[in-house]
């Protein structure tokens, strides 16, 4: 479905495994694991639940005083994440130009913010609904923020299409490396934990919410809750000399019509939740190379873009393929589906 | 920075908003003058809002779930663009069809009655999110058509709609699909609204963009859909082209979280990079459709912006008619400009009566003719997102 290549030229992440690369090397040689539990209301009483929480504390090294306070935690997220992913490619924020496009793709956007703005407006009989609450609610705050921190005047982007929000905005990143609109683009999959997705993970799942992951668990539902941010910094696919490797093709499907290659490795967006296994177990029948990343980093809607960053970074240190095919599903049997070539020199 | 300029068929128009049911109705409606102005109370007060009629709305819009009002105004929207454009189901089914929708509040999780139950501890049911996991606007329109194509959820905020009409075009320009149905669709909800009043940017009279009295915006609800198609899909199906879209522009203020940045150097950014691709000159420009809110501060730079950079050039803001729209007013505003070049007409800036000195220029204020070749269409969203769209028309 794509043309032109993108190449990676840097990754942030941080996630309920930790901040930065080392974080992540880490949890990849030793496994990962849910890093918090929080209290949950259910029917039959209270309870914890594991979940997978960031830490934004890393945030305050790119993000001055002032707008430290009035920035959310969803846009603290996404300007870690994003810096990251800057430093890693050796550029210096903030960027002052106009060339380098900003692109968030997020499930459930601001939805801390969004709690609290309704909290606000809930208490004394919504008088005194707050304002900055209701501007960091908006779903593009995180990108906002990252603009105004980076001071990138270039184009910008949130997309929310849950599960398959970072496939449809990686073509638009590609057609707008294409058309020549900007020069990279920095592109990112944001979403926040907050009590009421750990009380509808609850409802929805009850006591099958204890994890851990296991995505190759088919008959039973062992998805936790995710959050974080995943960054890469793209760029024409010739520049591919000095980067962490490429995107090659980019595909919008129906998973029940693709079958994956059986030479090259696949990663699955598996997350242990039951409603997408028939999907993945079919894609990934008997494959010979398939590997799902998701108990690094749990269970969130842009987890395809922690995929792509982790695979990226495996490869750069000899701990996974340098050819992979990512694949997400999502409930209405869709499959975005990404082909990846590591290494450097990849033409 | 130029683009090779490649205008994009639009063969196909959607609208409902409270200026109508139809993209007709619509225009009639604007061309009349008629504000069919509604009241909502808040926070002790009444305000205008600008909500479609119940004639005019989807069948039991208003008794369904709030949260799947934006994807029935899409679906809606999309529906009437695609007869228009005489794309049946066999033409869709033997192509290529993204979806690309902007939108604020149909992405938002802000059920307010579950929330207040959520918060006393009352343990609400939890179909509300069920509903909200299977209301994404560009979701519900791929399944209410049987879409498969690649679809995109836009929540740029206020511009969403705009940026929506312009991805969709590089979509089909990069050959990503032959079709795209593009646009935006919001409704008005208690949230939103109580979000605008504690901002003190909400008139409590109907809207005056540009006037030097204005006080702010009025809320609207509605959807604007174009259908995008590819040359070659346009010629095999031998089908009528309304308009181009011929430039797009999108751009950072990376200035501040809610207010715009005051000499409009984002939009100014947003208007060059739009008019490059259109590779079109300011004085071919025949009329813009200004964002035009009826804010302070965005009628501010945006009457600073426009006879800065199209000296003489009419503009005019549609908000009177329909309220602000948020995420979908991108969308109406398109199909708008795209009626305003057909007609060779641009539609009187309703609400405007006395000029602000602070601008060079005052907008239209009677319906005025036009050469009707090229229009431009700005949004000027939260968070200093700005985006332009230059229609060109059909012939051109």
């Amino acid at each position: 479905m794509m043309g032109p290549r993108l190449a990676i030229a840097g990754v942030g992440l941080v996630g309920g495994f930790g901040t930065g690369k080392q974080a992540l090397l880490d949890v990849l040689s030793n496994g990962g694991r849910p890093n918090a539990t929080v209290d949950v209301n259910a029917p039959s009483g209270p309870r914890q639940l594991p979940v997978y929480q960031a830490d934004v504390d890393g945030a305050r090294r790119f993000i001055g005083g002032g707008a430290w306070r009035r920035m959310n935690r969803f846009g603290k997220l996404a300007v870690l994440g994003a810096s990251l992913a800057l430093e890693d490619a050796g550029w210096n924020a903030p960027l002052d130009r106009e060339d380098v496009g900003l692109i968030v793709a997020s499930g459930y956007g601001a939805s801390k913010s969004t709690f609290d703005f309704l909290d606000s407006m809930l208490e004394d009989e919504g008088r005194c609904p707050s304002p900055t609450l209701f501007s960091n609610s908006v779903a593009s705050s995180a990108a906002s923020h990252l603009s105004i921190v980076l001071q990138s005047g270039g184009p910008s982007l949130t997309v929310s299409q849950f599960e398959m929000s970072p496939l449809s905005a990686l073509l638009t990143a590609s057609t707008w490396l294409a058309e020549g609109r900007v020069k990279a683009v920095l592109f990112g999959a944001v979403d926040e934990w907050c009590p009421v997705l750990s009380y509808s993970y609850e409802r929805f799942f009850g006591e099958q919410t204890s994890g851990p992951i296991e995505p190759f668990r088919w008959d039973k539902q062992t998805a936790v809750m995710g959050e974080g941010a995943a960054f890469l910094l793209l760029t024409h696919g010739e520049d591919a000399g000095t980067t962490y490797g490429q995107i090659d093709q980019l595909l919008w499907t129906q998973s029940a019509r693709w079958l994956p290659p059986r030479d090259e490795a696949l990663v699955i967006g598996a997350d242990g939740h039951r409603c997408y296994a028939k999907q993945y177990a079919r894609l990934s029948e008997s494959h010979p190379a398939c590997t799902a990343y998701t108990p690094l980093y749990g269970s969130l809607p842009g987890g395809q873009a922690f995929d792509l960053a982790i695979a990226a970074l495996a490869a750069k240190v000899g701990q996974g393929p340098d050819r992979i095919w990512s694949v997400k599903c999502d409930a209405d049997g869709n499959c975005g589906v990404v082909a990846c070539r590591f290494g450097p020199g990849q033409e | 920075m130029t683009h090779a300029s490649k205008a994009i068929p639009i063969t196909g128009l959607g609208c409902l908003c409270a200026a109508g049911g139809t993209v007709p109705e619509v225009v009639e409606t604007l061309f009349a003058g008629q504000r069919n102005v509604q009241y909502r109370p808040a926070g002790g007060h009444r305000y205008p809002v600008f909500q479609l009629a119940s004639k005019d709305a989807p069948p039991g819009y208003f008794e369904g779930p709030e949260c799947e009002r934006c994807g029935r105004l899409a679906v809606t929207a999309a529906r009437e663009a695609l007869v228009h454009a005489g794309l049946t189901d066999e033409h869709l089914q033997t192509r290529t069809v993204g979806v690309c929708i902007g939108t604020t509040v149909g992405s938002a999780m802000n059920n307010e009655a579950f929330y207040r139950l959520f918060r006393e501890g009352r343990m609400p049911g939890i179909e509300p999110i069920r509903r909200y996991l299977r209301t994404n606007p560009a979701s519900m329109v791929a399944r209410a058509l049987g879409l498969t194509g690649p679809c995109q959820t836009i929540v740029n905020a206020c511009s969403s709609g705009s940026v929506a009409i312009g991805h969709a075009g590089a979509w089909v320009k990069a050959g990503i699909c032959d079709v795209a149905i593009a646009g935006g669709a919001d409704m008005l909800c208690n949230v939103i609204h109580a979000g605008f009043l504690s901002l003190l940017i909400t008139d409590s009279e109907p809207c005056r963009p540009f006037d030097r009295h204005r006080q702010g915006l009025n809320l609207g609800e509605g959807a604007g859909v174009v259908v995008l198609e590819s040359e070659q899909s346009v010629r095999r199906r031998d089908a009528a082209v309304q308009a181009r879209l011929c430039g797009y522009g999108n751009a950072c203020d990376a200035y501040h979280i809610s207010a715009p940045e005051p000499t409009g150097r984002g939009l100014k950014q947003a208007i060059a990079l739009a008019m490059a691709e259109a590779q079109v000159a300011p004085h071919e420009i025949d009329f813009i459709n200004a964002h035009g809110t009826g804010t302070p501060e965005n009628d501010r730079v945006e009457g600073r912006v426009f006879p800065e950079l199209f000296p003489g050039v009419p503009f005019s803001s549609t908000k009177g008619f329909t309220g602000h729209t948020l995420g979908a007013s991108g969308g109406i505003e398109a199909v708008i400009t795209t009626m305003c070049l057909q007609r060779k007409q641009v539609v009187a800036n309703i609400g405007f009566e006395e000029p602000d000195p602070e601008f060079a220029g005052q907008p239209v204020v009677e319906n005025t003719p036009i050469r009707g070749r090229y229009g431009l269409s700005d949004s000027v969203a939260f968070g200093g997102n700005n985006a332009v769209l230059i229609l060109q028309e059909a012939g051109a």
